[in-house]
């Protein structure tokens, strides 16, 4: 299977929605292909953004307005001559119907526009390039979204939306190293010295593992790492605070 | 103002052994003024993945954002993007990117960059993230908070709490009046001129240097690098440095009298004590009158050598 299989596919993959000889063959892919897993990392963080939107919350109003342009459009066709009213039923509605028809665009439209500006209400200044920024801080350009990865290795926009993966890594290699270390040294501990360290050391993997990509990852590493370091210099392994977290 | 210089091809070839590999040759600079709307600006929040960040404390109120893009044509200039989100509580935004899609073509990573020069009032708190680029702060007063991957990190100047953490870049923190905290993964620290309630840094495989370091309590950690500390201690405070394979070296001005334990391959404590215990493996000592407000100095490396200087 090559990326340009996989490609097609990663959104029907991210949704479980392919056979499972299908799906296993692509979860296969992005094991051993880096640049489809940051573009399906990228698909996923989009999809997680997407549903941490608010919901629409549709006012009163609008559906009001609904079942006005709903009553007219009844009001007409019952005006209409009997044979058109049979007709009608034996035809395509948007064809026979016009009036319903635009009605319903008109709704769609207003939902849109309503939408469009219910999840930009709460954008004081929305983000814009610098070129397009006055001195007061007033934007013309829509808002930014992050750019999706291209699956390029080569490419400057896939390496950047593979950094917090990247930096990951090198803190997992480097924590890796640590715990072979403290490993080493716990050995000399006493044994309740070494249960406090196992259960502090558990947990604070635990933190890594849930904590998500990015920024919340990366400070995991480095309690961790923090924690490493002081249990491996000095056997201070007791203390169940974040002091000092970098 | 916008001004964009093409780079001749007659004077790449005058130079070829002077261009780098990803010599970018177009460049564009922009200026912007943001000017506060009501409320003064409170936070700095700046990500660029593509190059370096400055920033500049100064007294006025509005942030002044000059950057600088290079690419290697003026389509790929155009891919590049500099966002900036000002906020109504006072925070202002500012990342870096490069427009995406199936249907441009891939740019070389070193092919492109865009450096950020700022000048910020000081009392704003600067949050800033580089990948590779440099990263520096100068004459600030709320603190922040800095991340670096491979890039330099650089602080002078600046008050209240910081917090600093790269993975393979050098850092720098000279004059500094507050808590810090900073940790490098596999790079050295150079902390010159600190004062604060606290100091905790370290590095995992770097060598830690310090100079005039006043903070009350010190906490300066190694796994393989050295360490060289010289310090002032504070009555009460207390002073950690500790590695596993790293020799320890530490000067100290000392006010009032120090209790120290130092334990490693060597250790040489200096001067005479009033007194010196050896206890499980520690060498326990007290310098100056027991009477007087002591502080606390723990000195250890497993594998290094320790060695203690007090300076009166």
């Amino acid at each position: 299977m090559t990326c340009d299989d996989v490609r097609p596919q990663l959104t029907a993959y991210l949704d479980g929605e392919l056979e499972d000889d299908r799906g296993s063959a692509v979860r296969g892919h992005l094991r051993g292909c880096e640049a489809c897993r940051t573009a399906a990392d990228a698909e996923a963080a989009l999809r997680d953004g997407l549903r941490a939107l608010p919901s629409l919350d549709v006012p009163a109003t609008l559906w009001a307005r609904v079942q006005a342009e709903l009553a007219q459009a009844e009001i007409a066709d019952a005006e209409k001559p009997r044979w058109r009213r049979a007709l009608a039923r034996w035809s395509p509605s948007t064809w026979v119907t016009p009036r319903f028809a635009l009605a319903s665009g008109a709704v769609a439209v207003i939902v849109c526009v309503w939408a469009w500006r219910y999840t930009h209400r709460d954008l004081p200044a929305p983000q814009a390039n610098l070129m397009d920024t006055v001195a007061h801080g007033v934007v013309k350009t829509p808002r930014w979204a992050p750019a999706p990865a291209t699956g390029d290795q080569n490419d400057v926009a896939t390496a950047i939306a593979a950094l917090p993966k990247d930096a990951s890594d090198e803190y997992a290699t480097a924590t890796a190293e640590l715990v072979a270390l403290a490993q080493t040294e716990r050995t000399t501990w006493p044994e309740a010295q070494q249960k406090q360290f196992d259960a502090k050391l558990a947990e604070l993997q635990h933190d890594i593992i849930t904590a998500d990509e990015g920024r919340a990852r990366h400070r995991a590493y480095r309690t961790l790492i923090r924690y490493l370091e002081r249990a491996t210099t000095r056997a201070e392994v007791a203390f169940a605070d974040t002091r000092g977290t970098p | 103002m916008k001004l964009t210089f093409i780079a001749t091809t007659l004077g790449l070839l005058a130079a070829p052994a002077l261009a780098e590999p990803s010599r970018a040759d177009v460049v564009e600079r922009s200026r912007v003024e943001v000017q506060p709307a009501g409320r003064a600006f409170t936070q700095l929040s700046i990500e660029n993945p593509l190059g370096d960040i400055r920033v500049e404390g100064y007294d006025g109120s509005a942030i002044q954002i000059e950057t600088h893009k290079h690419a290697p044509d003026d389509d790929t200039l155009d891919r590049l993007r500099v966002a900036l989100v000002p906020s109504a509580d006072g925070i202002v935004r500012i990342t870096t990117s490069v427009d995406a899609g199936k249907e441009l073509r891939p740019v070389a990573r070193g092919a492109v960059r865009v450096d950020i020069v700022i000048r910020a009032p000081r009392k704003a708190r600067v949050d800033a993230a580089v990948s590779s680029g440099k990263l520096e702060i100068e004459n600030l007063d709320a603190g922040g908070e800095l991340d670096s991957a491979s890039g330099s990190i650089s602080a002078k100047n600046v008050s209240g709490e910081l917090m600093t953490h790269s993975l393979s870049g050098p850092t720098s923190l000279t004059q500094v009046f507050g808590s810090v905290d900073a940790a490098t993964v596999s790079s050295d620290m150079d902390l010159d001129s600190i004062n604060g309630e606290k100091l905790v840094a370290s590095a995992n495989k770097g060598r830690i240097a310090g100079r005039r370091v006043r903070s009350r309590d010190v906490e300066l950690t190694t796994v393989d690098g050295k360490i060289v500390l010289e310090a002032e201690t504070a009555l009460h405070g207390h002073l950690v440095v500790s590695s596993l394979h790293g020799d320890i070296d530490v000067h100290l001005r000392r006010h009032g009298a120090i209790n120290v334990r130092a334990r490693g391959g060597k250790v040489d404590l200096g001067q005479p004590a009033n007194l010196i215990e050896h206890t499980a493996g520690w060498t326990v000592a007290t310098l100056g009158r027991s009477s007087d407000p002591m502080a606390s100095v723990e000195l250890m490396s497993k594998y290094g050598a320790v060695s203690l200087a007090v300076i009166q």
